[in-house]
């Protein structure tokens, strides 16, 4: 327990420090796309929980990116209340759409799904009128609190930190309720956790609206700190990454989709000025990360000492007599 | 021994830092995925602009000699992931000139931060939202649908008198962009054109020909990318069409007649951003395939041209950093010799400030698989 606050105190110290000690701003952005990224990873994890792959998940983030700009930009209404917005209408669709295809499992919801992201992303293109169309809008907002405007990098990575924190706890809490281990046990074995008297289609949907509502939240913060939104920004290879982030981080638990999240965002930029070798990074880090870390990077101490114990010489077998010399 | 050494190596530092200067030039570009090719061109350019002043030994502005150094970064065609690789280059590398970035919706997103930093940027995108007043540090090099589109479809007009034209585009932003400055050109002579828009991963247009081909005698493509074109083209005619075919957007020839076959392919009239009979123009083709083995697209030419001009403008200002009288300089560049022939700037009547590059561009007809100029335009008229 010590250990854990204290690694905890570490990660808070350094997170804090980031804007002090970092060699320029660009590495501030960084950690703001990482925070952001930590936020649409706990989300997809929410939905994991219950046994479910949501490829559509961008979608979500594209439909609340869009709610919260219009409503900033066409009604005036304050960024706090347009993220509210974004996350609600992310969450009722997500509680709509679920209560209908959470009935599908394996491979039929995630085609649902991701047919689900394909669909916000045409609306978005074809509803000109409202949406710009493939332009996007331009001049969305940056969010104020308490009248101090955050439109400079700086400004607007304790707002990142301090949302990605709030997801994060709340994921945490929720995975720790008995709600989580009735989530995790769909997961294990919906025909089984039903008959235990788990309403496992209810469980299910409002885990989809819970990931899909934070998905929603994401975006929405994404899209008034870059201050646009197209299309574009949140499609069907954004799924496919957020899904990368949680399989190389761990699938189980909270620190696995932040892990995850913290090491992948980062990560290609490494390889930015190459042609495409991002790609086969991911698809490299993405295959051996299931050949040899099922549990992802989070399991990887837990490996490492399996393996030291398996490999140090047994204490009673190396003292044995009978040992062959 | 050791304090030798410290003070020789600082001697050596101190002495190469004096002596060698470098000029950053950033690439914001599309460097995998579908707009590769075009995002290529743009860092083709900016090498052989590089290659070209560090084999001269430099070039001099105000009282020093630089040499050109590249910052490259791929968008993935993500506007999210310009704005990453603009703050990279911005604030990591500390560039003041970035060629790029490529897409409208890449450029758009990234105009806050470029124009914030006072960064130049000699963009590709094709929205009118590219340049613009509130943009004073942006450049496009480059002719745009919205410049073209209306003289040379003045021309075919009265060439060909069309009464009922389809549109095939991508629904995306460059289909919807192109699309809209299509209808207005269009309509000024005469033509109420019906857009159709498909997913731009789409191979298989048979089903759309069949219905559109019979609803029009002139079918427009521009817009597509030249595979997609040589697709298009090569379904139609196989349904039997033998009606005209345009392809008012783009650099496609070369990539077109690959998928299409020089067969189907003979008449269509293209777009002609090069004219490869102007010497300059012919020599930077050659001199470029043959050092870099890769094809000069309209991309490449007009960011080699760009940069020709920020060049100069930089002389003119004597100033590698100072960008607001490099800006200034590069505005008033005017009839200067680049490889796509005498440019300057235009613009202040449609975007409210002269930062589209006035060149003049060509219509070419197919013929026998290589587009013949027929005729030579300005943005008011083709003749």
């Amino acid at each position: 327990m010590r250990r854990s606050a204290l690694l905890l105190a570490l990660a808070a110290a350094v997170i804090a420090l980031i804007p002090v000690v970092a060699p320029n701003l660009f590495y501030v952005h960084l950690a703001i796309v990482t925070c952001l990224n930590v936020m649409f990873v706990l989300g997809l994890a929410v939905i994991a929980r219950v046994g479910q792959l949501s490829m559509g998940h961008a979608g979500f983030g594209l439909l609340g990116g869009y709610v919260s700009a219009l409503l900033a930009m066409n009604l005036g209404l304050p960024v706090p209340l347009g993220l509210l917005a974004a996350t609600l209408a992310a969450a009722a669709t997500a509680a709509l759409l679920g209560w209908i295809i959470l009935r599908l499992r394996g491979v039929y919801f995630v085609l649902v799904a991701f047919s689900f992201g394909q669909i916000v992303v045409l609306l978005a293109l074809g509803m000109e009128d409202i949406t710009q169309g493939a332009n996007g809008l331009v001049n969305v907002p940056a969010p104020a609190v308490f009248g101090y405007l955050l439109n400079t990098k700086t400004a607007f990575y304790p707002l990142a930190v301090a949302a990605a924190a709030l997801v994060g706890t709340g994921v945490w809490l929720l995975f720790r309720s008995p709600f989580g281990d009735a989530m995790a046990a769909i997961a294990e074995n919906p025909r089984l956790t039903e008959s235990s008297g788990v309403d496992t289609h209810v469980y299910q949907v409002v885990a989809f609206s819970i990931g899909s509502g934070i998905a929603g939240f994401a975006g929405a913060l994404s899209t008034h700190y870059f201050q646009f939104i197209s299309p574009d920004s949140f499609t069907f290879w954004d799924s496919v990454s957020y899904l990368t982030m949680l399989v190389v981080g761990g699938r189980v638990g909270v620190w696995g989709p932040i892990l995850g999240a913290v090491v992948l965002t980062p990560l290609p930029e490494l390889l930015r000025s190459t042609q495409g070798l991002q790609h086969v990074l991911y698809g490299a880090v993405l295959i051996l990360v299931l050949l040899f870390l099922r549990d992802g990077l989070v399991g990887l101490p837990a490996r490492l000492r399996g393996l030291r114990r398996t490999s140090a010489p047994h204490p009673i077998l190396e003292h044995s007599p009978e040992r062959p010399s | 021994m050791k304090r030798h050494c410290l003070a020789a190596a600082i001697a050596v530092l101190a002495s190469g830092g004096a002596r060698s200067e470098t000029l950053l030039l950033g690439v914001n570009a599309t460097l995998s995925g579908g707009g590769a090719i075009w995002g290529e061109g743009m860092l083709g350019a900016a090498r052989a602009m590089a290659d070209r002043v560090n084999e001269g030994g430099g070039v001099k502005i105000g009282d020093k000699t630089y040499t050109i150094d590249l910052k490259v970064y791929d968008d993935r065609y993500r506007p999210q992931d310009a704005v990453t690789a603009m703050d990279r280059l911005i604030n990591d590398d500390g560039v003041k000139v970035v060629v790029g970035p490529m897409g409208s919706a890449s450029t758009v997103a990234t105009q806050a931060r470029s124009t914030e930093a006072k960064v130049i940027t000699l963009t590709m995108g094709f929205t009118p939202k590219a340049i613009g007043s509130a943009l004073p540090y942006a450049f496009r090099p480059t002719i745009t649908t919205t410049e073209f589109t209306g003289p040379q479809l003045a021309w075919v007009g009265a060439k060909l008198s069309p009464k009922r034209v389809r549109a095939l585009l991508p629904n995306d932003e460059t289909g919807q962009s192109v699309g809209a400055s299509q209808k207005e050109a269009y309509k000024a002579i005469g033509v109420d054109l019906q857009l159709d828009f498909f997913d731009r991963e789409r191979v298989d247009f048979v089903p759309v020909l069949t219905r559109i081909l019979s609803q029009s005698d002139v079918l427009e493509i521009g817009g597509n990318s030249p595979t997609t074109a040589g697709l298009i083209i090569k379904q139609a005619r196989e349904l039997g069409y033998k009606g005209p075919i345009l392809v008012t957007g783009g650099d496609v020839t070369a990539e077109l007649v690959k998928v299409s076959g020089k067969q189907a392919a003979e008449g269509t009239y293209v777009h002609l951003p090069l004219d490869s009979g102007y010497a300059e123009t012919a020599g930077y083709i050659r001199d470029f395939e043959a050092k870099y083995r890769k094809p000069v697209n309209g991309h490449n030419a007009f960011s080699f041209a760009g940069l020709q001009m920020l060049l100069e403008a930089m002389k003119r200002a004597g100033s590698v950093s100072d960008t607001t009288r490099i800006a200034a300089e590069l505005e008033k560049v005017s009839a200067f010799p680049t490889i796509v022939g005498k440019a300057g700037w235009t613009g202040r009547e449609r975007y409210g400030i002269d930062h589209q590059i006035d060149v003049p561009f060509y219509i070419g007809q197919i013929r026998d698989g290589v587009a013949v100029k027929v005729a030579t335009c300005s943005y008011k008229s083709c003749e």
